[in-house]
């Protein structure tokens, strides 16, 4: 079996996974329908316009329900030593973390997904900006799950297991959260800013780290 | 006291840290008193809240010069696996903490006496802000972490990929427009003021070397201990 095809199984068995059991999914959604209706009543009470604090919500809400998502990540496979078997299979550990990085970025972008369509309906944003609004959302979170996969699994060789991962996920994922909210910003129209060079900022940031976190993963799980 | 102990104890302060504090002594009569004070350009007005510029750069800088020094220590220590490097990665975050600190508040308030405000959300403030954060949580992570070869490995993989966003904390600076202090070296900065800065920047990099030395013999009298 090639690397690929070794990672796409992975992928593929932990998108398997959430659609059988649907509970990250299922918590992630409502978690995110939850921050909607708490940014609901902290801003428009006090009269903002949904346009000036769509990016900031949005993000906010990708970001914290990405966490747990990537919590549940490693902590699965601890079930009946199943982190043990993958690391005995007959492939570099990188295969491990591109198959979780993928598989992870699928639920976390299908529940962001489902966030995004009801913020935009919700407040009223115009429909047409779901199509350049979802690209983006898609890569900042690929960014997010590449960075969330190296600290998923270090955070459970912790004291404070899954406690310490938005601790360590936060504040390395904070310029993509940055590059995100200013291309949102930029596609609702807030002047001053670019849509492609947000983009591009933030598939640099993906890149970069998708590439470190490939490299450093193989001293993670060393047991 | 046990007698393996005691040449650790003896040399705990060696002549670099005197050294040191000299040369910090002379950084201060440079900065407050060899340097000329400068000038409002708009208003005629002497400017003496700028001093802090002597404290603030090689404050910045020796932060910079140890997540540097961090993430290179980091690299050997996965390459290596030696606990000699895991020691020098874990003295020069805390240093460089230390320094962050200090750069974020002298920044803080030379801030106060440029812009009026205590804290400004400008690129280059906010992403050092995020860097202090980082490496803050490196220390936490350290001390979360209960096996010793563990918390070397997991230390160094999060300093790699901390120092990976480095580059976007500068790329940030120029993506967005800034408030801070442009080219403050390289524009008309007279003489004497460029003099003393880099006579600071020298003492203060003597001290970050004579803490490091400090913090790695403390380091193995702990594991002498152990």
């Amino acid at each position: 079996m090639t690397w690929l095809a070794a990672a796409f199984h992975l992928a593929v068995k932990d998108i398997r996974h959430e659609i059988r059991a649907r509970e990250a999914l299922a918590s992630m959604v409502v978690f995110s329908l939850l921050v909607i209706v708490l940014f609901h009543f902290a801003f428009s009470d006090l009269g903002a316009d949904a346009v000036v604090f769509a990016p900031g919500a949005l993000w906010v809400t990708f970001t914290f329900s990405a966490m747990i998502g990537l919590a549940r990540m490693f902590s699965v496979e601890e079930i009946n030593g199943c982190l043990r078997g993958l690391l005995l299979c007959p492939h570099d550990r990188s295969v491990i973390f591109a198959g979780k990085a993928v598989g992870s970025s699928v639920t976390v972008c299908t529940a962001s997904t489902i966030t995004l369509v009801l913020f935009v309906v919700m407040f009223n944003l115009p429909l047409g900006r779901l199509l350049l609004l979802w690209p983006a959302m898609i890569l900042g979170i690929a960014g997010v799950a590449a960075v969330g996969t190296v600290f998923s699994a270090m955070s459970l060789g912790t004291r404070m297991r899954q406690t310490l991962l938005p601790v360590l996920v936060l504040p390395v994922i904070l310029p993509q959260v940055i590059f995100g909210m200013s291309t949102t910003a930029s596609i609702l129209g807030r002047p001053g800013g670019s849509i492609a060079g947000g983009m591009l900022a933030m598939v640099c940031f993906t890149a970069i780290l998708t590439t470190v976190s490939m490299l450093v993963f193989d001293h993670v799980v060393v047991e | 006291m046990n007698e393996k102990l005691k040449p650790l104890t003896s040399r705990c302060f060696g002549p670099e840290i005197w050294l040191a504090g000299i040369a910090m002594h002379l950084a201060v009569l440079a900065g407050l008193i060899y340097a000329p004070t400068a000038v409002d350009g708009a208003t005629g007005k002497l400017y003496h809240v700028q001093r802090i510029m002597y404290f603030h750069v090689p404050s910045a800088w020796i932060s910079f010069l140890a997540f540097f020094v961090t993430f290179m220590a980091s690299i050997l220590v996965l390459a290596k696996r030696s606990e000699w490097w895991d020691c020098l990665a874990t003295a020069s975050a805390e240093i460089g903490v230390l320094f962050c600190t200090l750069a974020l508040v002298t920044g803080s308030i030379w801030g106060r006496g440029h812009w009026e405000v205590w804290w400004v959300w400008d690129a280059r403030l906010t992403t050092t802000f995020i860097l202090w954060l980082m490496y803050t949580v490196y220390l936490v992570l350290r001390m979360s972490t209960e096996s010793s070869e563990r918390s070397a490995r997991f230390g160094a993989v999060f300093a790699i990929v901390g120092f990976a966003v480095v580059p976007l904390v500068f790329a940030s600076v120029k993506l967005w427009e800034t408030q801070h202090p442009k080219g403050m070296v390289r524009g008309g900065l007279d003489p004497k003021m460029l003099q003393a800065l880099l006579f600071c920047v020298g003492a203060f990099t003597l001290l970050y070397f004579a803490l490091l030395r400090g913090r790695l013999r403390v380091e193995r009298l702990r594991k002498a201990i152990q």
